[in-house]
């Protein structure tokens, strides 16, 4: 089956090969393939390619995908325009007044 | 809500112009669907192959549906209702250097392997500054918004300066994400203050505007289908129970797109956005369409069986005299079948699952197209206007080429087991894993559970209640609960 035509993610246009190619060149962790290969990093955030990209993983690792470390899924789930954020007037929080961390 | 495809005549239209050429569409459609009708499925192309892309999801995910409308860029067509006067534009023909540059990349692509970009150019210093000055505006650097429409690109901001809109709903015991079976049924189990979100409208969940949708087409078949009349009427009374829970606030329309840590969701509806508090998130959203890895799985006129019942229902897409390959199996499969014949449509059935006999049966009984023991190996596009996707007989290693088969359609509906959704969750810090047994990524928790639902407590102390299918596929087919 010709896997430079599978594709993985339509967003930034990775292909099955690409993901393929770029665990054989040393990236095994999903969040190093992230990085390298762009999948999951476009419009959707992964919605249409990570957990194929976890399956096709675990089948190059020869692994249970169950272990596969998830990479970091930020809010918000889908891309806003600024001004809709500015736009919104959040009231303060009781019990997050006191906490500045950030939790990335 | 279901409205019923027009006729060419006697209907309103609207004139919008497209890439400078204007276009009589008929009113009450999304933009996509409108495009869709008039022979325009390509929105897009891939930015690195130059693949033609067109609408997909029809829920607002996916990338290549962006327009620029109004002089927005952006804008999500499958989302976006028609207007007189609309100035519509693709957008991916912005390079710096033009469209013959954009052609010629994507020709170009196949030869630049994955991670080029940190490998190639970069030695020695001074030659790789002149060649990144003349690579990077090949990508396309966007355009802003067009200044005259500033005051419609923005609505939020301008609406902030005017009068502070009421976006924070406020705190909740309850905030239900889903208003399906399963968010229905918890939402009635809610004693305190209870929202409940829907990306739909009305409640009811994904599959309901559909089965009302074919319960009120003349030739329903619904009578041969009883898993469909019973997943109708199941639904149906679900819904039924909604108004008698006062305690219960219904937001349709609305979608959770982020999870604030520890208890805060952020809403979207249209353009606007709106904050909310809970104590316990159920977490009903259900499940997203899986196409699937096959060569072409990227095809314009390929799609899930939830982004056929958007299209259809809500933006009436019209599918009378055309012909649809539907594959796949189980309750959506049949769903898609029935309702896209009852609309109008030649359909073909690719069965790639076992089970449903009963189902089998009254489609040969209806004289359904119908093919069992076949594997989709590959899709293709041909044209603007067609699908044309491949088969090898399951089980079997794929032979000489005379036990391929070729059908060709002008929509193919591909009824994959879907995956549960899973962001909000994971943001709000649930621990989740990918089972493949549940197609998808699921609380790690569930591995070792084998009941229906699942709670967990997060960090922060507030709770996720798991419910429906967004726990993956159960053992046993509760779909149409």
């Amino acid at each position: 089956m010709n896997d430079n035509r599978i594709i993985l993610c339509r967003c930034e246009d990775v292909t099955l090969r690409d993901f393929r190619q770029a665990y054989a060149e040393g990236f095994t962790e999903l969040e190093s393939l992230k990085r390298y290969t762009g999948l999951g990093t476009g419009f959707c955030q992964g919605k249409g390619c990570l957990s194929e990209a976890v399956l096709e993983l675990a089948v190059l690792r020869d692994a249970d995908p169950a272990g596969i470390r998830l990479t970091n899924i930020r809010p918000p789930a889908e891309p806003l325009t600024f001004a809709q954020l500015a736009g919104l007037d959040i009231p303060e929080h009781p019990a997050q007044a006191d906490t500045g961390e950030d939790q990335s | 809500m279901a409205q019923n495809p027009a006729p060419a005549a006697g209907l309103p239209t609207v004139a919008i112009t497209f890439d400078g050429e204007t276009l009589n569409c008929r009113a009450g459609t999304s933009l996509a669907v409108a495009l869709w009708d008039q022979g325009i499925r390509h929105l897009s192309h891939s930015h690195k192959f130059g693949r033609p892309r067109g609408v997909t999801c029809a829920r607002g995910h996916c990338t290549n549906f962006l327009l620029r409308v109004d002089g927005v860029p952006n804008v999500r067509s499958c989302e976006t209702p028609l207007h007189d006067g609309m100035v519509v534009a693709t957008q991916d023909t912005g390079t710096f250097y033009g469209a013959p540059m954009q052609k010629m990349l994507a020709l170009g692509s196949a030869w630049f392997p994955v991670g080029f970009y940190y490998k190639w150019f970069t030695r020695p210093a001074t030659l790789s500054r002149f060649f990144l000055d003349r690579i990077r505006p090949m990508t396309g650097v966007g355009r802003l918004p067009d200044a005259a429409r500033a005051a419609r690109a923005l609505p939020a901001a301008a609406e902030a300066a005017a009068t502070p809109p009421q976006t924070d709903l406020g705190q909740f015991e309850t905030i239900v994400v889903g208003a399906g079976p399963s968010g229905l049924r918890a939402a009635a189990e809610c004693a305190g203050t209870t929202l409940l979100l829907d990306d739909h409208v009305a409640a009811g969940g994904q599959r309901l505007a559909a089965l009302r949708e074919l319960a009120s087409c003349r030739d329903s078949h619904l009578g041969r289908f009883p898993t469909l009349a019973a997943a109708l009427e199941r639904l149906e009374a679900a819904v039924a129970r909604l108004p008698a829970h006062d305690n219960v606030r219904f937001l349709g329309g609305a979608r959770a797109i982020a999870g604030y840590h520890p208890d805060g969701v952020l809403v979207r509806r249209g353009s606007e956005l709106m904050v909310a508090r809970f104590k316990t998130l159920v977490w009903a959203a259900g499940a997203l369409d899986t196409i699937g890895l096959f060569p072409g799985n990227d095809t314009p006129g390929l799609f899930g069986p939830r982004a056929l019942y958007r299209l259809l229902t809500r933006d009436g897409l019209e599918v009378d005299g055309k012909h649809a390959l539907i594959v796949g199996g189980g309750l959506d499969f049949w769903l898609s079948a029935a309702l896209l014949a009852a609309r109008g449509a030649a359909i073909s059935l690719v069965v790639t699952e076992g089970g449903c006999q009963s189902e089998v049966a009254a489609a040969v009984d209806l004289k359904w197209a119908l093919n069992t023991g076949l594997k989709l190996d590959e899709v293709r596009g041909n044209g603007q206007h067609m699908v044309q996707a491949v088969f090898v007989p399951r089980r079997n290693a794929p032979g000489p080429l005379g036990s391929h088969m070729h059908l060709e359609a002008d929509l193919a509906v591909i009824c994959g087991r879907g995956k549960p959704a899973y962001d909000i969750p994971y943001q709000l810090g649930a621990d989740l894993a990918l089972l493949p047994e549940r197609g998808g990524f699921v609380p790690r928790a569930l591995a070792a559970s084998t009941t229906g639902d699942l709670e967990l407590t997060l960090p922060g102390g507030a709770r996720i209640l798991y419910a429906g299918e967004t726990l993956g596929h159960l053992p046993t087919d509760q779909v149409s609960r």
